[in-house]
């Protein structure tokens, strides 16, 4: 029997960049529930950042618009967990931690994503992610979830981080059959 | 078209028992998999506890496995728990079996298993039974702070608690 998690396209990069884009162009509209995974993602520089995320419109371009609203739990081992929230951002942030550089330590995260083909409906995402090495030895992640205020059709994600560039990266994007 | 969901290996624990290995269920396939251990049934409320099993065959035990989950019980305020140097992810599933339909299940992402460049990630969430008849969830996040080439898991109850259930292991293409 064929199976119902159905990989739509990849993206990756092992050298620096601002911003990396899963869907867009490759996007598959016969969907109505989508899967992201996101793993070995590491930054230029040696900083803690986090990752960020835009809705990829129908022109393939970043939505930038401040009409992003979101809720996560901010797991970590260090401290009291974080609330994080926010309405009305041009990006969804917080979605992952990354820290340091470390080929060693990176991020991973699956992401769903819910309505990005209804022109009526906002879109939705959820997200779970974690990266290790805050402050050098501390476990953070996030779990929750977030949405788009804007009734247009969404086709896909940019990722960016909070500052350094991506320097790696695999993306996978995947249907989940009707 | 063929699907991205790989079934990679079914593990049955029928007779109630303290430990439990799932051996050779990750592989240079796959970069991330999908864990799902269900209908763990638990002689106590108790948890069950996962460690790694490297390509040697030997279960890690050593204090590298840093961890943080976040209990969402129906009845009480939620409970933030966490540790940094433990030797299990120690809060993988907590069950009651010895309630009738109290069985557990947990659902999670493993990154980066049989990468030995990599420190291998896992979320987890989880739904069971706790205190009686409270409703009870699970988010968490963990991570083995070795970079190792990881193939297998182990499975180990606390509270001298015994158990049940089954894991299925998927490749995500």
């Amino acid at each position: 029997m064929a199976g119902s998690l159905i990989k739509i396209t990849s993206a990756s990069t092992t050298s620096n960049v601002s911003t990396i884009d899963i869907g867009g162009a490759n996007w598959d509209s016969s969907y109505d529930v989508y899967m992201v995974k996101l793993y070995n993602l590491e930054q230029s520089g040696t900083t803690d950042v986090r990752l960020k995320a835009r809705i990829l419109k129908s022109d393939n371009s970043a939505d930038s618009t401040a009409n992003y609203d979101y809720a996560y739990k901010g797991l970590r081992t260090g401290a009291g967990f974080d609330n994080l929230a926010d309405t009305n951002q041009t990006e969804f942030t917080n979605l992952t931690y990354l820290f340091r550089g470390s080929t060693s330590y990176g991020a991973n995260a699956i992401f769903y994503l819910f309505n990005f083909n209804n022109a009526s409906e906002y879109n939705f995402i959820t997200v779970e992610g974690n990266g290790y090495g805050y402050d050098g030895s501390e476990l953070m992640g996030a779990m929750g979830g977030g949405v788009h205020t804007v009734a247009q059709v969404g086709k896909g994600l940019q990722f960016s981080l909070t500052t350094d560039s991506i320097s790696n990266a695999y993306i996978d994007l995947y249907g989940l059959k009707k | 078209m063929a699907g991205s969901l790989e079934l990679v290996k079914k593990a049955t624990v029928s007779s109630s028992v303290a430990t439990s290995s799932v051996t050779d269920c990750f592989n240079d396939n796959y970069s991330v998999y999908k864990v799902v251990a269900r209908n763990i049934v638990t002689s106590a409320e108790a948890f069950l506890r996962l460690q790694f099993i490297n390509s040697s065959d030997s279960i890690i035990t050593s204090a590298d496995y840093c961890w943080a989950d976040l209990f969402l019980k129906a009845n009480t305020s939620y409970v933030d728990r966490k540790n940094t140097n433990d030797n299990y992810i120690y809060d993988f599933n907590l069950s009651k079996g010895t309630i009738s339909g109290g069985a557990g299940n947990t659902v999670a992402y493993i990154f980066n298993p049989t990468n030995a460049s990599s420190f291998t990630f896992l979320t987890w969430q989880a739904s069971s039974i706790y205190d009686s008849t409270f409703s009870f969830g699970q988010k968490g996040i963990g991570v083995l702070k070795q970079a190792s080439d990881i193939t297998g898991m182990h499975f180990v109850m606390d509270s001298s608690a015994t158990f049940t259930g089954e894991f299925i292991i998927y490749g995500v293409k």
